[in-house]
């Protein structure tokens, strides 16, 4: 497979930012409740990702260790910003649906993830491709996640009436229900794991965490 | 490692970054701030309008009373809205009322709320609004309305953003009305 098609196929599924690494767990529970709701904070990560990703690849070279986590910080502060306003003046209605979670892309994980794992090494162009990749990884998986929840906890889907023969279960439109879902989700994907033999060995503590093996705390140990 | 690379360039670099991303964002700013309000203040509107259809144009008025956003006149003199909140399970409930001029409740309209839905977001619901339309503008009492049930706490909440408005129409009509 070519190279950088491989970058963005990576990480809607190898390295799915919520599924498989695990990262940007807050929103991933929070905004799902309707399927468009998910959509709409997937495609704004994405947009932070590829532009965060494309200006820490390319200032990688000036910015300096001992500060490059306040760095990447004002940068990604910066475009969800940017993001924020855009939101706020051309589609309100997404904003009052996002709420406080459209700040607080700010500090989801998978941005500064991306940022210190693949953006810091790489060239600008894989750089923009993780970021889509990534991008369209946490999408897929919000829309999936907010499909089900609005399907069984609403009866709609984008906002359409589906007509169902019971009742909607309002349990999977709260917070338990949130989290009952993405359970169902990670063991889903642990048995796919299983089915195509790539099983993953999970451990506890430092070690069994997806992002290990990228990870500065731990050669400095 | 020379003192430029340990200490001065991380503080120079840092300082460039924070200089050039504090360009952009009033640059966008300037771009995005007029269609902002623009948007804030048709959403309010469309509150007032929901729960007083007749009206034309609305002034506001001077009101003291805590938990009261907002008190409107009717320009055509269809009536009164005046928006209160009080709290709720999930956060403030927030109730834009319409009074005629004459002190009755024409119409309340539940606003955006984080109430559990299914349960206190049935504060919104037609059957409960029912409760209120009708009335003249007179405190009301948890017994007076048919609360929602499994969701005291919400209908309560309700209850009172509905009598803070009450007391809001009175005190801007000067207790003539009602």
């Amino acid at each position: 497979m070519n190279e950088k098609v491989k970058i963005v196929w990576n990480g809607i599924i190898k390295e799915n930012p919520s599924l498989r690494l695990v990262l940007g767990t807050c929103p991933t529970l929070a905004v799902t409740t309707l399927a468009a709701n998910g959509l709409g904070m997937g495609l704004s990560a994405t947009f932070v990702l590829i532009c965060s990703g494309v200006v820490v690849s390319a200032l990688r070279n000036v910015i300096p260790g001992k500060v490059r986590l306040p760095a990447y910080i004002t940068i990604i502060a910066t475009f969800v910003t940017v993001l924020m306003m855009l939101v706020k003046a051309y589609l309100p209605a997404l904003n009052s649906s996002l709420g406080v979670y459209l700040p607080l892309i700010v500090v989801n994980c998978i941005i500064l993830g991306r940022a210190e794992m693949f953006a810091s090494k790489n060239k600008v162009l894989d750089s923009a491709l993780d970021g889509l990749g990534m991008g369209l990884g946490f999408t897929l998986t919000l829309v999936l996640m907010g499909s089900i929840r609005e399907i069984l906890g609403s009866g709609t889907l984008f906002g359409l009436n589906l007509h169902l023969p019971v009742e909607p279960m309002i349990v999977f439109i709260t917070p338990p229900g949130g989290f009952f879902v993405f359970g169902i989700l990670m063991a889903g994907v642990i048995f796919l794991e299983e089915k195509t033999g790539q099983r993953r060995e999970r451990k506890a503590g430092c070690a069994g965490c997806p992002s290990a093996e990228f990870c500065q705390a731990k050669e400095s140990e | 490692m020379s003192t430029w690379s340990e200490y001065c360039k991380p503080v120079a670099v840092l300082l460039t970054i924070c200089v050039v991303v504090g360009l952009l964002l009033s640059g966008v700013n300037a771009m995005t701030a007029p269609t902002i309000a623009a948007n804030e203040e048709a959403a309010a509107n469309e509150a007032y309008f929901a729960a007083l259809p007749e009206a034309d144009a609305f002034t506001p008025l001077e009101c003291g009373v805590d938990g009261v956003t907002a008190a409107l006149r009717a320009d055509n003199g269809a009536g009164y809205v005046i928006t209160a909140q009080s709290r709720g399970y999930g956060g403030m409930v927030p109730a834009a009322v319409a009074f005629s001029r004459e002190g009755e409740i024409l119409n309340v309209v539940m606003m955006d709320n984080d109430e559990t839905p299914g349960m206190g977001s049935k504060v919104a619901d037609a059957g409960f609004i029912a409760n209120f339309v009708g009335r003249a503008a007179q405190p009301l009492v948890l017994e007076d309305i048919d609360a929602i049930s499994g969701a005291t706490i919400s209908s309560r909440a309700a209850l009172n953003a509905v009598n803070l408005a009450i007391e809001a129409f009175h005190q801007i009509t000067g207790g003539e009305a009602g």
